[in-house]
């Protein structure tokens, strides 16, 4: 309706934007892929080895382990804290003081520092010392930096303990939102309380839960922190993540073009897989998903006519 | 002011063709369905859109290309645009503050004071619009927009989104405060009992084309065309096919004794129009015709009862009842029409041919 | 089918410091339509909900068939009901939608069918069944909601909350007329919320006139606009809405500034009281009050006249063919069945004669 010409000054109000992301991202990013396509020895001695970096990085046999075994720990970490994260959060109190108390307690976690858990926990967890470790291992045969089913088992838990609140909290805030005469035209539609997740929570938490997802998914495939003060990535290899990986082979081994090649890979991979997740998610919420054709225009159009008036009109004409 | 032959066409489809009107200070009411172009016309006044062609003069200075923040207006909208975190005294101070030249800090305060005794508002002065009703809300937008004296004052269906209680006061309320206006108002509703009511200088709209102006009260009497009827009528009014020869004419199935000056000897289709309110279930005279019909649903307002009837041709018509009353579903009734009551339109162009006599006294 | 009855039902949602809904008892009878009508926080929505079971009166009972249900929950209540905005489950078809109160009773499945494709049908939503709610418009999203709380055979009462707040202006009609016949078809008791008074007048057997909590009035279409018992109902009901003058009664005899009004019907009625009468019964007459024409608005079909004496103003509502000149001088009068004088609790305590002197 209004003939709005398009004005290109408010580009300008962005260019603050781009200079800080150029800074903290895009300049970076290219060091990195100045390194990645060639093997630089020094300041004045260079050499363009165009994608040999990638092809060592997707050879190389430790990092094809760290990428299945970094992939399966995320899996293992979404199908776990997903559904605790919903289930605590429909547990939550929905309002008073409880529910205040309820989102203080549940948000604790989430401020603490990653190295600080790490540290924690890697105290918490010594089969000798530490309070969880002696605990567990009075059932089991329990110790980390021996064991990699401990180790595993140990980062799992930790990060659920770190991060299933994130879920809860973003599941709490979208169940908040679902106006109460849902509820309430389910109870009397007769629904169960299983019903009643199925068909009127779970669809009106998908958005929710789609970034609670992309999130986790995202923080759980960089992750790094934690494992490396906890296990420092062992025993052996067996919870050594890309990051821990990545890390060694830049600083540990100074090697600076497959570390690029690597960082590159890794940063794609994390935006194709997020890029495919959300699109295919909200496919049917595309504008193009409901096309009006004009015919239907028309008929809107006509529809606004008084009824009467229409059909008379119409009968008119003839 | 004056529009000269304005048009405005979006993505190659004419919004507003050729239009050109005269708008003088005081009341000028711009009526017509929610298509018609009614808001398009009003951000062109208000220099929010430039129109294709066109140009826009006031008092004889040619102002189509000034931009809209050089030129004297305001505009309030259907809804209601407050800042909600401004108390509502700085709203309606914000237009004042926002001037080149800022006024002195009690000359602001005394116009702020003097716009909330006249909207009614001066108990609310320190509150957040968020606390206030829907039609107080409103009347904040209006009094910001008429705090700062501007040569134009735009009004886009203002109790559009009101109840009818609400509206029934406001009305009252902006007449009074809008009588002894020097700026140009301008003020656009769907409604044509606001236009009745305000009897003023109207302005008919209906798909982009200005098609009739005049008092509302002519219009309503004497519409040049069905479309001007139609946005001029309250209930909606009665239009059906009907054959004229000059002697007689049918409504509906029944036919009766009918000539005009207007009409030839000739058969002629025609389109015959009459108000619902003109609608009676007893005969006043002797040359009133009957017509047999069957409820189809009684809409009860309170003061007025609306019929839907059904007539033995099938075509569906409304009856406006005084008072409340009760109609049975599907009850067979006899109701009444003088033929001086009808209006004539051509079945094509829907251009009148003729109005009802004496205005429809 | 059924019968509800509420017997002293109040609701304070703060403990009892301030009442949504002050005590009422009152019987719905079985198989009529009922309009809650009242300005929005009038407290309508809150009995809607204490009827169906969402939720608990602070005070009083709920009874349906004479069985005290107040503390039955409302998926054992057999009430449908419909909201202000569409309610739908977004993932399910609209069938499916349409469906689900039927399925979640255990309706064997070619029962469930059948009535889809009635209440379809009736809905005139047939083509639709098989999209999703979401590529609907919202004024058939709306009519999807209506058909849910419609599909049910076995209900007791059909709630509607505001139902027709989102469709089109004009399909208002069109589903108002299906409503109606709907429910003279199935013969069901139906209690619609809404805050229009047309829709409400329009719809119901009797109309329940809603204002800060109580109830103020309860009566047919008719018995609302001609007698109306509240100057709520005299206010709210009818556009313009009545007259009110501030009176004083000594030994019944009405006056205004010493000046004579009129005499109330009721015998030793004294001190401070309201007048009221509604515009369409104030008639130009040769005796009466006299007046100062001061504004016309002629609308077409009949004329408004804005009228004023002393320090008050009335407005009346005549014929097109009254001839009335701005700054005049005129009379008029009432017809003494429908004009009332309302106590200090705006109630109505008697109807009011003119006075026989003329008003000077």
């Amino acid at each position: 309706m209004d003939g709005k010409k398009k004005n290109n000054r408010a580009w300008f109000l962005v260019l603050p934007v781009v200079f800080v992301v150029a800074f903290t991202a895009i300049i970076p990013l290219m060091a990195v892929a100045n390194y990645s396509l060639q093997d630089i020895q020094g300041a004045s001695n260079r050499l363009f080895v165009g994608l040999d970096f990638f092809k060592r990085v997707a050879t190389d046999p430790n990092i094809q382990d760290a990428f299945t075994r970094n992939l399966t720990l995320s899996a293992q970490i979404l199908l776990i804290q997903i559904p605790l994260g919903i289930f605590l959060a429909r547990l939550m109190p929905r309002s008073g003081w409880k529910a205040s108390a309820a989102l203080v307690v549940v948000a604790i976690p989430l401020i603490i520092p990653w190295n600080v858990v790490g540290t924690t926990w890697r105290i918490f967890t010594r089969s000798d010392i530490g309070l969880g470790g002696v605990l567990v291992n009075q059932f089991f045969d329990y110790n980390l930096s021996e064991d990699t089913t401990d180790a595993w088992a140990t980062i799992l838990v930790m990060d659920t303990w770190h991060w299933t609140p994130l879920v809860t909290l973003l599941v709490y805030a979208g169940l908040r939102s679902i106006p109460q005469a849902y509820y309430q035209a389910a109870a009397i539609d007769g629904a169960s309380r299983m019903a009643v997740f199925r068909f009127v929570e779970l669809p009106k938490l998908r958005r929710v839960l789609m970034i609670a997802i992309l999130l986790r998914f995202m923080d759980s495939f960089m992750m790094y922190t934690e494992p490396f003060v906890v296990t420092g990535g062992g025993p052996g290899s067996s919870t050594q993540t890309l990051s821990i990986l990545l890390t060694t082979i830049a600083i540990g081994q100074f090697d600076l073009g497959v570390a690029g090649a690597f960082s590159l890979m890794y940063f794609l991979f994390i935006q194709i897989f997020s890029f495919i997740f959300f699109t295919v998610l909200t496919l049917d919420e595309r504008p193009g998903a409901t096309k009006v054709t004009p015919k239907e225009k028309k008929a809107a159009k006509l529809a606004k006519e008084p009824k009467q008036v229409r059909s008379k009109l119409e009968k008119v004409q003839k | 002011m004056v529009l000269t032959d304005i048009s405005l066409s979006q993505d190659s489809e004419e919004i507003i063709y050729d239009l050109s009107a005269t708008f003088k200070s005081g009341i000028n009411l711009l009526i017509g369905p929610t298509t018609a172009g009614k808001t398009t016309l009003m951000r062109i006044i208000a220099g929010l859109v430039k129109p294709t062609t066109g140009t826009v003069t006031l008092d004889g200075v040619d102002i189509t290309k000034i931009p809209v923040q050089q030129r004297s207006v305001s505009f309030v909208y259907q809804q209601f645009i407050n800042y909600p975190s401004l108390s509502v005294f700085d709203n309606i101070a914000s237009p004042l503050l926002a001037a080149k030249k800022k006024p002195a800090k009690e000359v602001v305060a005394a116009r702020v004071e003097e716009m909330a005794k006249l909207l009614g508002l001066s108990p609310f002065l320190k509150r957040k619009p968020s606390e206030l009703s829907g039609g107080q809300q409103q009347r904040v937008a209006i009094a910001r927009a008429l705090a700062r004296p501007a040569d134009i004052v735009l009004l886009d269906e203002p109790l559009a989104n009101l109840d009818y209680k609400l509206r029934e006061q406001l009305r009252a309320e902006l007449q009074s405060i809008f009588s002894d206006e020097k700026s140009i108002v301008i003020y656009s509703t769907a409604e044509p009992s606001e236009a009745l009511e305000f009897a003023t200088d109207t302005f008919v709209m209906d798909e982009g084309r200005l098609i009739q102006t005049g008092k509302a009260l002519d219009i309503y009497q004497a519409p040049k065309s069905v479309a001007a009827a139609i946005a001029m009528a309250d209930p909606p009014i009665n239009l059906l096919a009907s054959t004229v020869d000059g002697k007689t004419a049918n409504f509906g199935p029944e036919s009766f004794k009918f000539s005009r000056p207007e009409l030839s000897d000739s058969a002629k289709s025609i389109t015959m129009g009459i108000q619902p309110g003109r609608i009676t279930l007893e005969a006043a005279s002797s040359k009133s015709v009957a017509i047999k019909c069957q409820v189809q649903l009684a809409e009860v307002t309170g003061s007025s009862t609306f019929v839907h009837v059904k007539l033995e041709s099938g075509e569906q018509i409304v009856i406006e009842v005084e008072g409340t009353q009760n109609f049975a579903l599907d009850k067979k009734l006899t109701a009444y029409f003088e033929p001086a009551d009808l209006y004539g339109f051509e079945p094509t162009s829907g251009k009148a041919i003729f109005a009802p006599i004496s205005g429809g006294k | 089918m059924a019968e509800i009855r509420l017997e002293g039902v109040a609701h304070s949602y703060d403990g009892g410091k301030t009442y949504a809904l002050n005590p009422i008892t009152m019987t719905w009878k079985d198989g009529k339509a009922y309009a809650l009508l009242g300005p929005s926080g009038c407290g309508k929505t809150t009995l809607l909900n204490i009827i169906s079971g969402l939720l608990k009166p602070s005070e009083g009972k709920v009874f349906i068939d004479g069985k005290d249900v107040t503390d039955v929950v409302t998926d054992d209540r057999n009430i449908a009901q419909v909201f202000q905005f569409p309610v739908l489950y977004d993932t399910m078809t609209v069938r499916k939608n349409l469906e689900f109160p039927l399925k979640n009773r255990k309706v064997p499945r070619a029962k469930v069918a059948e009535r889809v494709n009635e209440i379809a049908a009736l809905l005139g939503i047939e083509k639709d069944l098989d999209r999703k709610p979401s590529k609907l418009r919202s004024d058939l999203q709306q009519i999807v909601s209506l058909g849910r709380g419609l599909v049910r055979e076995d209900v007791s009462a059909i709630l509607f909350d505001e139902p027709l707040t989102v469709i089109d202006q004009n399909f208002k009609w069109t589903l108002r007329n299906r409503l109606k016949r709907l429910h003279l078809a199935t013969g069901v008791t139906v209690v619609y919320v809404t805050h229009d008074q047309t829709e409400a007048l329009t719809f119901a057997d009797e109309v329940l006139v809603m204002d800060q909590g109580s109830l103020v009035q309860a009566g047919t279409s008719e018995s609302l606009f001609l007698e109306p018992q509240h100057e709520f109902v005299g206010y709210f009901i009818g556009s313009p809405g009545m007259n009110f003058l501030d009176v004083e009664a000594s030994s019944s005899v009405l006056t205004h500034n010493g000046k004579p009004i009129g005499k109330a019907a009721k015998a030793g009625l004294n001190g401070s009281h309201r007048f009221g009468v509604r515009p369409e019964f104030l008639v130009p007459s040769k005796s009466g009050l006299e007046f100062k024409i001061d504004r016309v608005e002629d609308r077409g079909v009949f004329k408004l006249v804005h009228l004023s004496k002393d320090d008050f103003k009335f407005i009346a509502k005549t014929e097109e063919s009254y001839d009335a000149k701005v700054g005049a001088k005129a009379n008029f009068s009432f017809d003494a069945k429908r004009a009332f004088v309302y106590d200090m609790n705006k109630k109505a305590v008697s109807t009011v004669s003119p006075s026989s002197a003329g008003g000077n």
